[in-house]
């Protein structure tokens, strides 16, 4: 064979030397690129425990596989199962065919006898799916199983999550003001059912907002928002929005009190936020209207 | 004959980079096996290369070594520019080092499979506070910002601690401000800043000197023009936000457009354009095509007599510069003025700016527990004031004296919202808009601009940017929204069967309402993009 415009390789020790630093510069290059430690990404989890551990920090390709191979008791088969459909939603790269596979799934474990945790979390996740992956969206479809859930396993924090998710699916629909209307008051009910305080919170704050983007009532957005407070709101943006919210509402409804109370408290807890001197402006004017322009009013 | 002596150099060169790379990875291995011992060496990577911030690691990696002569710091500064595909490399080649910032590149799914949650960190006292005030403090409560720069909402944990603060300010050549004004005092009002400006233009002319008012850029001249159009809408914005809503609301603002309650035609906008216009008369022509660096180089060779730029920047122009800096905000419209005072509440708040410059711990590495010791020996009050002190950056931590070169770079608390931007936001949330303002921005603020020719020309497309971009919100909303259920069934699916875990608890409790938050906002964009498309 002939070599390349004149380069020694046809002969035999030229072949075994660069053969050799070849060998010495893969050993040193995969000895360095090998990791001696424990690696720069997480451990692939091997228990169905670490795999739903895996799925909530985002790791969901991971969380599948352990779900698919993890070797298991048969009391574990629906765990499996409902963790496998719950990180295929969302297994990259996302598929059509994945996400139908998730809807046999949470089907089957949801058509059963069983009203257990599997259940439950599968009828949650048809009523997602619904709402969120099918195209276009069936609301009604998604509707009957969020109150399927509220209807039979009330008290349960995924079956109660779902009551904020309806109020949206309700009340930004584009139609008309006396539709909305009507809407507002058939949800209005669905507070006093709600057992858990996350459940109460979020559906309260979904109503009260609404209320506000609607500018449908200032008293019942207020009342609700008050409502959502009292569950304790757990994100700062949100607590710190929310009650800024409530002491504008008071103000405006006339509740100094309410207001000066609400003001006075973000004041206190939120120094560090850009809101907070208007803030302190409204709680002067509030006492002396002359404290305050027009325009800030 | 000449082929086989160019064969020859090219292979002798091969062989000199091949037998290059051998003894470097083998040096690097024995530095790594050598670890086995009692050395241990960690590193971290930033991409902060302004002056005054390598020499000053460098000094904090020397206390660090003093401190503990078993462990050996190396910085690795890194260019901003191949920052992301550095990092992607690093990380998933399994070679990343110790420490990392976070900013650039990263994804939620990054930080989740390549850095270690904090929360321990966060909330224990950092004992390098040992004999201060803040001695018993959980470490983030030690930082201005709380350590929310470094918390991760999506994943509900802290993964990164800030060292540093930032800000953006208008600087002064004060030698020239001296010959031109007689005085050393730099311009409080806006009014004052284009009375300064006359003067100046009035000097170079006199004295036939290139000289302009104030060194512009396509990334130093929205520092100046952004914030000055954001004062004249601040009063619309308190009248378009309906009872119980206060400040600033994006998607309101998009559908109060969509909806025509505001305009590119309403008054404060118009005046708002106008201040852009008549600012951008005190750069230098053709500004909108120079960059960052043409700026600076025009203001340290006293080619102009300010320029507006962040915190980060004062050392480099302290050191390039020859002449002394002055610093202030950027002067803001009186509300006594006749012209620009009718539309704004007053100046704008920074208390609630975050800290900078965010390290986080890999999961790769080898002595994780060497290197959140460095990071909170990085974050203690001793090395947060020796960081200030000689990077001349803002400190994050609180109790740190400041030297009267940083104060003016320290957030001013007092102060107002910011209004309506010309792409309403300030940042990338309406792309298309900011887009469709900066291509025809030549037309506001070129020698022949004109705010009535510059409305005509965005306006046919402003409302189908604004519809587009929200559609890439929707899209980005509802991909989080999916992407959020799998995370709520593995944090419900832990926390119901662990019911006397009570962070377990207090996790899924914290991920519904943010999940809750999003889905508002989610149906929030669809409801005014449906209204938008049937109008």
């Amino acid at each position: 064979m002939k070599t390349p415009r004149g380069l020694p390789f046809n002969r035999p020790r030229y072949q075994i030397a660069a053969a050799a630093a070849l060998a010495v510069g893969l050993v040193a290059g995969w000895s360095h690129i090998k990791p001696s430690g424990d690696g720069a990404g997480t451990k692939r989890p091997t228990t169905l425990e670490g795999a739903w551990q895996a799925a909530a920090a985002f790791l969901f390709n991971d969380a599948n596989n352990t779900f698919n191979a993890a070797r298991l008791e048969p009391s574990q088969e629906r765990e499996r199962e409902l963790g496998k459909a719950v990180t295929l939603l969302n297994v990259q790269p996302r598929t059509v065919e994945n996400i139908a596979k998730a809807r046999r799934i949470f089907e089957t474990l949801s058509s059963g006898e069983d009203h257990d945790e599997p259940a439950i979390f599968s009828d949650y996740y048809l009523a997602r799916i619904y709402e969120r992956y099918e195209t276009p969206p069936e609301p009604r479809k998604a509707r009957t199983y969020y109150l399927k859930l509220l209807e039979k396993h009330a008290g349960h924090p995924v079956a109660e999550f779902g009551a904020s998710a309806m109020v949206l699916m309700a009340l930004y629909d584009n139609i008309t003001p006396e539709e909305r209307g009507r809407r507002f008051a058939g949800l209005e009910a669905l507070g006093a059912s709600l057992e858990t305080s996350s459940g109460r919170r979020d559906y309260h704050l979904n109503m009260g907002n609404a209320y506000i983007d609607f500018e449908a009532s200032r008293e019942k957005a207020l009342n609700h928002l008050l409502a959502a407070d009292a569950e304790t709101i757990s994100l700062w943006q949100v607590e710190s929005a929310t009650w800024i919210s409530i002491a504008e509402l008071a103000r405006d409804e006339g509740r100094d009190d309410l207001a000066e109370a609400y003001y006075k408290r973000f004041l206190s807890k939120y120094r560090r936020d850009n809101r907070h001197y208007s803030i302190e402006r409204r709680l002067g004017a509030l006492k002396n209207p002359k404290n305050m322009t027009a325009d800030e009013r | 004959m000449r082929d086989k002596i160019l064969n020859a150099i090219g292979m002798a060169l091969l062989g000199v980079c091949f037998a290059v790379s051998l003894v470097r990875i083998a040096a690097r291995q024995f530095s790594r096996d050598e670890q086995g011992g009692d050395h241990v060496t960690i590193r971290f990577a930033h991409w902060q290369l302004e002056n005054g911030v390598r020499s000053t690691l460098d000094q904090i990696a020397a206390e660090y070594m003093k401190l503990h002569p078993g462990v050996k710091v190396v910085q690795l500064p890194i260019p901003e520019s191949i920052y992301t595909n550095w990092l992607v490399t690093q990380l998933v080649g399994e070679t990343a080092p110790d420490l990392i910032q976070i900013g650039i590149g990263m994804t939620d799914e990054r930080i989740a499979r390549f850095f270690l949650p904090l929360d321990d960190l966060a909330s224990n006292p950092n004992p390098y506070n040992r004999g201060t005030s803040l001695e018993d403090l959980p470490l983030r409560a030690t930082l201005f910002d709380g350590m929310e720069s470094g918390y991760v909402s999506t994943l509900l944990e802290y993964y990164g601690v800030p060292i540093s603060g930032a800000s953006v300010r208008m600087y002064y050549n004060l030698e020239l401000l001296e010959q031109i004004t007689g005085a050393g005092t730099p311009p409080e009002t806006y009014e004052e800043l284009v009375s300064l400006a006359k003067e100046t233009q009035a000097y170079a002319q006199r004295k036939g000197v290139p000289l302009v008012p104030i060194a512009g850029s396509r990334y130093n001249a929205p520092m100046i023009m952004q914030r000055l159009f954001s004062s004249q809408t601040q009063k619309l914005v308190e009248r378009l936000n309906p009872p119980g809503i206060f400040g600033e609301d994006l998607i309101r603002r998009a559908d109060d457009y969509l909806d025509g309650r505001w305009s590119l035609d309403s008054e404060e906008v118009r005046s708002g354009f106008d201040l852009m216009h008549e600012v951008g008369q005190y750069m230098q022509p053709g500004f909108i095509q120079l960059q960052r660096d043409d700026a600076t180089l025009s203001f340290v060779q006293g080619r102009a007599l300010m320029i507006s730029t962040g915190s980060w920047d004062a050392t480099s122009i302290r050191q390039q510069a020859s002449f002394r800096i002055g610093v202030s905000t950027i002067p803001f419209p009186s509300t006594e003025s006749r012209v620009y005072g009718r539309y704004l509440l007053g100046e704008l708040s920074e208390a609630g700016t975050n800290g900078g410059v965010v390290f986080g711990i890999t999961r790769g590495s080898p002595q994780a527990d060497v290197a959140k010791d460095f990071l909170r020996f990085l974050a203690s009050q001793r090395m947060n004031q020796l960081w200030t002190d000689e990077s001349g950056w803002i400190p994050a931590v609180v109790g740190i004296k400041v030297t009267p070169d940083v104060a003016p770079f320290l957030p001013v608390t007092v102060g107002y919202l910011p209004g309506i931007y010309p792409s309403i936001a300030a940042g990338g949330t309406f792309p298309s808009l900011n887009r469709l303002v900066g291509i025809n921005l030549h037309r506001l603020v070129g020698a022949t601009g004109d705010t009535g020719a510059f409305i005509n020309a965005i306006k046919p497309g402003y409302r189908d940017a604004l519809i587009h971009d929200l559609r890439r919100n929707h899209r980005t909303a509802l991909d989080i929204s999916q992407r959020s259920d799998t995370q709520f069934g593995g944090l419900a699916w832990t926390a119901l069967a662990q019911p006397n875990d009570v962070k377990a608890a207090a996790r899924m409790n914290a991920f519904m309402q943010s999940a809750s938050m999003n889905d508002r906002k989610l149906y929030r964009i669809r409801h005014s993009l449906e209204k938008a498309e049937v109008q």
